[in-house]
């Protein structure tokens, strides 16, 4: 069975655990009242399972399952959470204030678990096939290598060729890029534009250069690339992480806003 | 795998992702090896830490910063390469969290002060209140003093709505209806339980669509659990539009009008118009047209017949014995030519302005015949002795305007209106002294819009007509009120309801019905169960292509019925899916009973 169908029946499985849900809880409850009642109570113990992951990662002594099947779990009960809101709250925008809030606090968290889901799936078969891999911790290291290689190929080639087109080159157009990550959006969107902009960059000014230059640059080049790809696993792994900064605080925020929306339904309803 | 992905001590620095703090050189690409401490502070202040073999320091720069130096260490085993300390930075994960306890905190905070600042608490409110409910002012009045400790109103929601809305009947109860099921009867109507709370179909807090009924097919379907599509599934009609004669409140035969009464008048057709009016109801229902546009006609010579101008007696002086009973003071001679008879309105009077039913039995038992008390035993004596006594004071206390009992009943006071000090005193003049009637006294014959006269030792009061307020003020106090009912309450209404009595009201208005309030009363209801709403006025020509008698057939085989039972699929030709509108709500209403306030 291929990755795909495990992921369809996946899917079916959660789409028939939420209609079971529907028909379950109409058949116990009694008015419209005890059904979101009852919805909302699920609902919290869902949140609460889905926050019970991040614990899950912190305490990875404990033999409660492996970290992968919690993930598995994580996903799919993520996608019925988002069914259960919409059963619960029976419209697309609550009435009151309080309520928005917690919707919003809430659609944000799961749309950007959504997000992140997508991004694991879709960023990794990218990175190995832009390759090569990099950790994202040593990439300021190796893109300082980078550009300390090509000052150094510069500097040799000005002594030998006693020419300064390339050196021109590089102070007015590579050094700025080789100094910092570039090209965020469009290394987000797995986009080629940036190498080719420097292939073309590189094609350019070839034809100025002296033979001796020439070699050079074609060093300078398979440099230039590599630093794009630094720039392109950069990008990557920053989505891969940092989206955790939207999913992790809206998550706790839904979660307190859960609990004191209980107490308010426990209190006054 | 590329170069990069090379791990080892030659190969790569010792990452350490996962740590608090991050060397601050490592975003330049030129972190350390060691890296902070736990507490962010910077402990790499040369390339390396020279160790010591025997006498001499070596050095022992790693291989990824270039490995040994060619100076090697200085004489006293410091590095010679010196490093600036860095910033450290704090590491991503670490930043994950206080984003997350910052955000978490911020929150609390903004609730908190959300909470505090808003005396109405509009914020945490789940939604704006009905326009019924607009006057309300704060959570608390609804809701009472939040705690952790459920309220009685928390534990009963329901009790917060009947605080204000009271109903006739049991609010809880399913339908407002007072019954009792057992198990068994609930499973044979497809029904869960006898108590409902009011938000199950009503939800506050989203404006003026949440009293609206939730919707038709959940809400019923939240107790009849049996699936009840209309037609297909909905039970057999029972009585729809055949309502027994006998239970209406008009005892109104239109088959026997239709084929009897009018057969016999000349030129005289029988039509549904002549007495309903579909069009000019309000309500949308049949209204019934007033007696004399409709009945009398024909039956004018029923209320101001035979009996009419007898009138009803409200007072009598009669006949005792002085010789048996002892205390009862004289009568005149005359009384005992005159045998009146005892007034049921009197003794019923009396009754309601303090006397016990007990001490009045014995004008209740005996038939109201003239009092004969040779037979009475000790105690039937004693509550003549009583009611004669108490009689004469309170025609003393009629007969001043300064002393005249006064009572909040609307009966008593159409009553004791009748009953005028003026009228009292000529009567007592007439009765006790031998005086003649004064030549102003009225005479019954001109007695058109009511009131009363004298007649021997009675004082009677001859009616207005059709619907005279008197005798409906007191029909309905005493129909009404029939729960509570004593013998002397039982005596009268029979009295009033009788064929004899002036007016003959009891002839068509059938008042031993069921009945809940005057309206019920009087005016004829278009359905025989409480729970259904019918309004005639969408299937009435020419808004649609039906005549009243394509429903409401005639049917002379049925004895208890002038109507044939309608079938239920007269209704489903029309109401069905994909036609007209066929949800519960259509024909049917929750509430059996109205609230008190509506």
């Amino acid at each position: 069975m291929n990755q795909t169908l495990k992921r369809s029946l996946k899917l079916l499985v959660t789409a028939a655990a939420l209609i079971l849900v529907y028909f379950v809880l109409r058949h116990l409850t009694r008015s419209d009242f005890q059904f979101n009642y009852a919805l909302g109570w699920l609902l919290f113990g869902c949140l609460l399972f889905l926050v019970c992951f991040n614990w899950r990662k912190k305490l990875n002594f404990l033999p409660i399952g492996k970290a992968a099947t919690w993930a598995q779990i994580h996903y799919y009960l993520g996608l019925l959470t988002l069914g259960l809101m919409f059963l619960h709250i029976e419209t697309l925008w609550p009435n009151g204030w309080f309520e928005r809030l917690l919707f919003v606090s809430l659609s944000i968290s799961l749309l950007s678990g959504l997000m992140g889901l997508l991004v694991s799936r879709i960023y990794p078969p990218i990175l190995v096939k832009r390759g090569p891999q990099v950790l994202y911790e040593r990439i300021p290291r190796y893109r300082r290598e980078v550009r300390q290689q090509v000052e150094d190929l510069l500097t040799e080639t000005v002594r030998v060729t006693k020419r300064t087109s390339l050196a021109d080159f590089y102070e007015a157009k590579l050094e700025p890029f080789l100094l910092s990550q570039q090209n965020f959006i469009h290394h987000a969107f797995d986009s080629a534009a940036p190498a080719h902009y420097w292939r073309r960059e590189f094609q350019a000014i070839r034809s100025y250069l002296s033979e001796g230059e020439q070699k050079s640059l074609d060093q300078i080049e398979q440099l230039t690339q590599r630093k794009v790809n630094l720039d392109l696993n950069a990008s990557l792994y920053q989505i891969m992480r940092y989206w955790l900064f939207v999913h992790i605080p809206f998550s706790y925020l839904t979660l307190f806003l859960a609990i004191t929306h209980g107490i308010q339904i426990e209190q006054f309803s | 795998m590329s170069h990069e992905e090379d791990f080892g001590f030659r190969n790569s620095q010792y990452e350490r992702p996962n740590q608090k703090w991050v060397c601050g050189r490592q975003a330049e690409g030129n972190g350390c090896n060691r890296g902070p401490d736990g507490r962010g502070q910077c402990q790499t202040f040369s390339e390396c830490e020279p160790y010591k073999d025997g006498d001499r320091w070596h050095c022992n720069r790693p291989f990824t910063s270039g490995g040994k130096c060619e100076q090697g260490p200085l004489a006293d085993g410091q590095c010679c390469l010196s490093r600036p300390p860095c910033k450290p930075r704090v590491s991503q994960r670490t930043r994950r969290g206080r984003v997350v306890m910052a955000s978490g905190f911020l929150g609390l905070m903004v609730l908190a002060a959300l909470f505090l600042a808003g005396s109405d608490n509009a914020f945490f409110s789940p939604g704006p209140l009905t326009s019924g409910h607009a006057n309300i002012g704060s959570c608390q009045e609804c809701h009472g003093q939040a705690s952790l400790f459920p309220s009685d109103h928390a534990s009963d929601p329901s009790l917060l709505c009947a605080d204000c809305h009271e109903f006739s009947t049991a609010p809880l109860q399913a339908h407002n209806m007072s019954f009792t099921a057992t198990a068994g009867d609930l499973a044979s109507t497809g029904t869960t339980a006898t108590e409902h709370e009011c938000r199950s179909c009503h939800q506050e807090h989203d404006g003026d669509a949440a009293l609206q009924m939730a919707k038709a097919g959940q809400s019923c379907s939240g107790c009849h659990t049996e699936a009840l599509e209309f037609p297909r599934q909905h039970p057999a009609f029972n009585n729809l539009a055949a309502r027994p004669v006998a239970l209406r409140a008009i005892a109104f035969d239109h088959a026997t009008h239709q084929n009897r009464h009018f057969p016999d008048q000349d030129q005289a057709t029988f039509e549904c118009d002549q007495c309903h009016e579909p069009k000019a109801s309000s309500a949308g229902d049949l209204a019934l047209q007033s007696f004399e546009q409709s009945c009398s006609d024909c039956h004018q010579s029923d209320v101001t017949g035979e009996f009419f101008d007898a009138g009803l007696m409200l007072w009598s002086i009669p006949a005792i014995d002085p010789d048996r009973l002892s205390g009862t003071g004289e009568l005149p001679e005359a009384v005992y030519d005159e045998q009146a008879f005892v007034s049921p309105v009197q003794v019923w009077l009396l009754n309601k302005l303090g006397s016990a039913p007990e001490q009045l039995e014995a004008m209740v038992n005996f038939d109201l015949n003239p009092l004969d008390t040779e037979d009475f035993t000790a105690s039937q004596k004693r509550q003549v002795e009583y009611y004669v006594k108490e009689s004469q004071a309170l025609l003393g206390s009629l007969r001043n305007p300064n002393d005249r009992p006064t009572a909040n009943e609307p009966a008593i006071e159409a009553l004791l209106a009748q009953l005028s000090p003026k009228q009292m005193q000529t009567a007592e003049a007439h009765w006790f002294e031998d005086q003649p009637l004064p030549d102003d006294a009225p005479y019954y014959g001109d007695l058109t819009d009511g009131g009363t006269f004298i007649r021997g030792f009675t004082l009677r009061y001859r009616p207005s007509g059709h619907a005279d307020p008197l005798l409906k003020a007191l029909i309905e106090d005493l129909v009404i009120n029939r729960a509570n009912a004593n013998a002397v309450d039982q005596l009268l209404l029979q009295d009033l309801l009788s064929e004899e009595m002036a007016g003959q009201c009891g002839r068509c208005h059938q008042v031993d019905r069921q009945v809940v309030d005057a309206n019920d009363l009087w005016t004829p209801t278009s359905s025989a169960s409480p729970l259904t709403l019918f309004s005639h006025r969408p299937h009435m020509p020419p808004l649609a292509d039906q005549q009243c008698v394509d429903c409401h057939t005639i049917d002379l085989e049925e004895p208890q019925h002038d109507f044939g039972q309608m079938d239920i699929q007269q209704c489903g030709d029309c109401h069905q899916k994909g036609k007209v509108e066929n949800d519960c709500l259509q024909c049917h209403k929750y509430h059996a009973h109205p609230k008190t306030d509506d």
